[in-house]
């Protein structure tokens, strides 16, 4: 098990800030952030190679706050691989059998002469090699070797040291798209077959859905949002994990009512109101931002009768409540799975004017069935389960949603 | 080299005068850095003195000679050991520390495999300035005369024809180590991915 505890460090002008992370032994963690978002200083000071300026970081029971990186048991591997050139695959994933007996050592002492590819060192790079599907690269040089195969050895090296933790930094970022789909398949199996504890940075986010059993979201050097990568991507909280993670409507809120009939009404900072869960938490204090799930709005062509805007509350309580708007689409993109509609909404009447876009996500299907092109005229049926309130910031003094 | 290795990767208070100290002789008449050796190493120099009384000399002698090459072609060696250094990826001496290995190993096992050529050919650069090294040592250690002495003074004392085997000795030793060593730094790389396989 791996748990930072209040750690502050300090790079250049950049710091990071990160309350609380821990992973259960075993468990494959994944860091979402954008780039310099302080990714990459975390696993460094998570491997021993930076030095907090305060907190502590535990491997297990045991503090490795001011341990070497040599006495730590943390496994690194970088985008580019960072392979030692001079070495063949071979000597590169013994690179770290060598000398050592077990923990503790100092480490890299012995073994003065001879080489690291023999007797039981040998054996395992071979195991790691045939695990990893490099057996056949084993005398080459980094040199000649594809991103792919690089970042195989790269892995391998890591993991001949048994580390108590292996920390992946964008291990993946580098490399083509089939290539990228074929390492993270490798990962996934890696992780089940030796139970490592893993800590992988990525900015990609489908990359943080493949593999992460939790999600941890940095952001400017500050640890936003923890959680399972479906609470994530459902409930951000706030508008910037909103946007990371790819949620596209994020409006505004100006007010909030609830009426007696337990449903709970937003009001838009353009005029909208929106029905959200009654559970969902809210304070006065600090703007908030209603969150509308692209691919929850169910859409249908509006066929000519012109209705405006409702607040539904559909069949004494049985059903979700649930929004219904009118509007025509502006765009339609398709995309590989899915297509992406840009809705205008037709303002109520009386509300400001300031139409507002809503952002439709459907099956590639259902555009054709529905006949929907630029032009159309469509309803919208926003049930409130597919609205989410979060806070504009999660800063240090509101760490949740509000 | 730990100097050349201190420079190239630590951020330290100070760290631009030592640059500058190292870099002095580069800039400055070689007669003046033999006047100011002179004054340290001297007889009654600063550190000439205490070492005279204990019988050792540093003027008009081989050591003298040694002091003035040295003094006057450190520089070149530091700095391309430096500039080779800071070449290295200093992650991989990360990389090196999380697999296991002590400071120590990471720089024999990672970063020296990486750097020798640099070291090797400032190596090369220090002696061959020591070498043509004139003024300094003119002036530390002008007796037992160094080859570059050798040639002045027998150009000054007897003409051209005296001075042309003496250099033509010198040109020819000059370009064969030159040589040489571009032989031994350039193809290694090229050797050492065919040939070499498996080994060191």
């Amino acid at each position: 098990m791996i748990r930072l505890e209040g750690l502050r460090v300090q790079a250049g002008g950049f710091s990071l800030a990160i309350e609380g992370l821990s992973l259960a032994a075993g468990e494959y963690v994944m860091l979402l952030g954008p780039t310099a978002s302080g990714k990459t200083v975390l696993l460094e000071t998570v491997a021993g190679l930076r030095r907090p300026q305060s907190g502590r970081i535990w491997f297990g029971q045991r503090e490795v706050t001011g341990e070497a990186p040599e006495r730590r048991g943390a496994g690194l591997v970088y985008q580019d691989y960072a392979l030692f050139p001079h070495l063949t695959v071979a000597e590169n994933i013994g690179f770290g059998l060598r000398g050592r007996r077990g923990r503790g050592g100092t480490g890299g002492a012995g073994g003065m002469g001879g080489r690291g590819g023999r007797g039981d060192s040998g054996d395992r790079v071979g195991v790691l090699a045939g695990m990893l599907g490099i057996d056949g690269l084993l005398s080459r040089y980094p040199e000649g070797l594809s991103g792919g195969e690089q970042q195989r050895v790269a892995l391998a090296r890591a993991l001949a040291v048994e580390p108590e933790v292996l920390l992946l930094d964008e291990p993946l970022s580098a490399l083509d798209g089939p290539t990228r789909q074929e390492l993270q398949g490798e990962l996934k199996r890696v992780h089940q077959e030796t139970g490592a504890t893993i800590l992988h940075v990525t900015h990609d986010l489908d990359e943080a859905l493949a593999l992460g059993d939790r999600m941890a979201v940095l952001i400017d050097g500050d640890l936003r949002q923890v959680g399972e990568p479906q609470v994530v991507t459902r409930e951000p909280a706030d508008v910037e994990v909103a946007r990371l993670v790819g949620l596209t409507n994020v409006l505004a809120v100006a007010g909030v009512r609830d009426e007696t009939s337990g449903q709970r009404c937003l009001t838009l900072e353009n005029g909208l109101e929106i029905a959200a869960r009654v559970g969902e938490p809210w304070s006065a204090d600090g703007r908030a931002f209603a969150v509308i799930r692209a691919e929850e709005i169910e859409i249908e062509p509006a066929a000519g009768r012109r209705r405006e805007a409702t607040l539904e509350a559909a069949g004494a309580g049985s059903a979700e409540p649930e929004t219904v708007l009118e509007g025509f689409v502006r765009t339609v993109k398709i995309q590989s799975v899915h297509a992406s509609l840009q809705v205008e909404v037709t303002a109520p009447a009386g509300s400001d004017p300031r139409t507002p876009r809503l952002t439709v996500h459907v099956m590639r299907p259902q555009v054709d069935r529905l006949g929907l092109a630029a032009g159309s005229q469509v309803r919208l049926r926003i049930p409130s389960a597919a609205v989410h309130v979060c806070s504009a910031l999660s800063g240090a003094s509101d760490r949740r949603c509000v | 080299m730990p100097l050349a290795y201190l420079l190239a990767r630590r951020e330290f208070w100070g760290k631009n005068l030592v640059q500058g100290i190292i870099d002095l002789p580069i800039i400055i008449p070689h007669t003046a850095a033999g006047v100011a050796l002179l004054m340290v190493f001297g007889r009654r120099g600063l550190l000439g003195e205490p070492f005279a009384s204990l019988g050792v000399y540093f003027t008009q002698n081989f050591a003298g000679i040694v002091i003035a090459m040295l003094f006057v072609s450190l520089p070149l060696l530091v700095d391309t050991a430096r500039e080779t250094f800071a070449l290295v990826d200093r992650r991989l001496e990360g990389v090196a520390r999380t697999l296991g290995a002590s400071p120590w190993s990471a720089f024999r096992r990672v970063t020296l495999p990486l750097a020798w050529r640099g070291i090797v050919a400032g190596a090369v650069m220090m002696w061959a300035r020591g070498i043509s090294e004139f003024g300094a040592v003119v002036i530390l250690a002008y007796n037992p005369k160094t080859i570059s002495l050798l040639v002045y003074e027998r150009f000054v004392g007897f003409g051209t024809d005296a001075a042309a085997p003496v250099t033509a000795l010198l040109l020819v030793l000059a370009l064969v180590i030159l040589v040489l060593v571009r032989a031994v730094l350039v193809p290694r790389r090229r050797r050492g991915r065919a040939g070499d396989v498996g080994g060191r």
